[in-house]
């Protein structure tokens, strides 16, 4: 039977060069095929830290560190995406995602705060005269 | 007489300066009704609930007002903590490096109990005050200064005892304080008892300077007087 794709020799070099521009152009492309999960353990001055928030920038999904510091982000992630990790009373860090990022380990730098209080005993109705 | 003027006109600009009725023209039914409907959201993902208390909100006015009354009605005072504090610090106040490792510590207990159960001292409300105002867009800062409470007056205070806020709306520095704006602790129970004060909601820099004393005198937002 005669293929439909009747090719003669001349034509089979200049076509697969094509091909191989195509293919090299579909793995170029950053939205092509690229997704992946990503993991990772955050840590502080002290170790791994619990309880952190880490957060895919411009969206509202997030996940929370484990008590070793590790998370598994819930949804896959391209190159270029940014997860910020944060967590009340220490610096928040930024992490972008690179070509073959699949695990990442951000250290969350203190944030100096002198720990003060005083807090009001009485209900605000009594609260108008300051000598009080 | 262009003195005279001069001062006059000065006295009228300090006097108008910095207080909520700035902001009377702006209504903030909507922030008020953000922040009630976010009520017992936890403070796992801060960005995310500054998000939700903000992103439907057109000004920084409104924006801070519904940070600052979630903050309010939703962060307890936590006493036996303040005492504890207080306690330690009286301590150690002359052993600065003592101090610091203790203060060192009890910042993780802190913000571990802040986050876990949403009950702090007011470095913690000040804290959390200026991290979703900043999550915001707004610029806000902590200030650390004298506070008279339980009938204590500011004179008998050694040590620095209070923290609150100074936020920047429309280029203008205002004062707040949310732990004493939140609500009190009963002395007979020691249990926290959520009264909102609306007092303490930008008021005018004379007023607020009447109960709290800044460490560094350029945050009662006054004209310094010469010494």
């Amino acid at each position: 039977m005669k293929s439909v794709f009747n090719l003669k020799k001349r034509h089979i070099k200049p076509l697969s060069f094509l091909g191989l521009c195509l293919l090299l152009g579909l793995f170029a492309n950053p939205a092509f095929g690229q997704t992946r999960t990503v993991s990772g353990q955050v840590s502080s001055a002290d170790g791994p830290l619990e309880g952190a928030t880490v957060i895919l920038k411009g969206s509202l999904e997030y996940v929370l560190t484990d008590e070793d510091g590790k998370f598994v982000f819930p949804s896959d992630l391209n190159e270029n995406d940014v997860l910020i990790i944060t967590s009340l009373g220490l610096e928040d860090a930024e992490v972008t995602i690179g070509a073959d990022t699949t695990f990442v380990n951000p250290i969350l730098a203190d944030d100096p705060v002198v720990i003060i209080a005083a807090l009001r005993t009485e209900p605000s109705k009594k609260a108008d005269d300051p000598e009080q | 007489m262009r003195k005279l003027l001069q001062i006059i006109i000065f006295a009228f600009v300090v006097s108008t300066q910095a207080q909520r009725s700035d902001f009377d023209q702006v209504d903030l039914t909507r922030a008020e009704a953000l922040a009630r409907d976010h009520k017992g959201e936890d403070l796992y993902a801060l960005p995310i609930l500054v998000h939700k208390l903000t992103a439907p909100l057109a000004t920084d006015v409104e924006r801070f007002r519904a940070i600052y009354l979630w903050v309010c009605q939703n962060i307890k005072g936590d006493y036996p903590m303040m005492l504890e504090n207080d306690k330690m610090r009286r301590k150690l106040h002359t052993d600065s490096l003592a101090l610091a490792t203790w203060n060192n510590q009890f910042k993780k207990e802190i913000f571990q109990i802040l986050r876990k159960k949403k009950r702090t001292t007011c470095s913690g409300y000040s804290y959390l005050i200026k991290e979703m105002a900043e999550l915001a867009g707004i610029e806000a800062a902590i200030v650390d200064g004298y506070g008279p409470i339980n009938k204590l007056k500011i004179e008998r205070l050694k040590i620095p005892n209070h923290s609150w806020n100074a936020v920047k709306l429309d280029d203008k520095w205002y004062l707040c304080d949310a732990t004493w704006a939140a609500g009190y602790t009963d002395l007979t129970t020691y249990l926290f008892e959520f009264d909102y004060d609306d007092q303490y909601w930008l008021m005018p820099p004379e007023e607020f300077a009447k109960t709290h004393q800044p460490e560094d005198p350029q945050w009662t937002l006054l004209p310094l007087v010469q010494n």
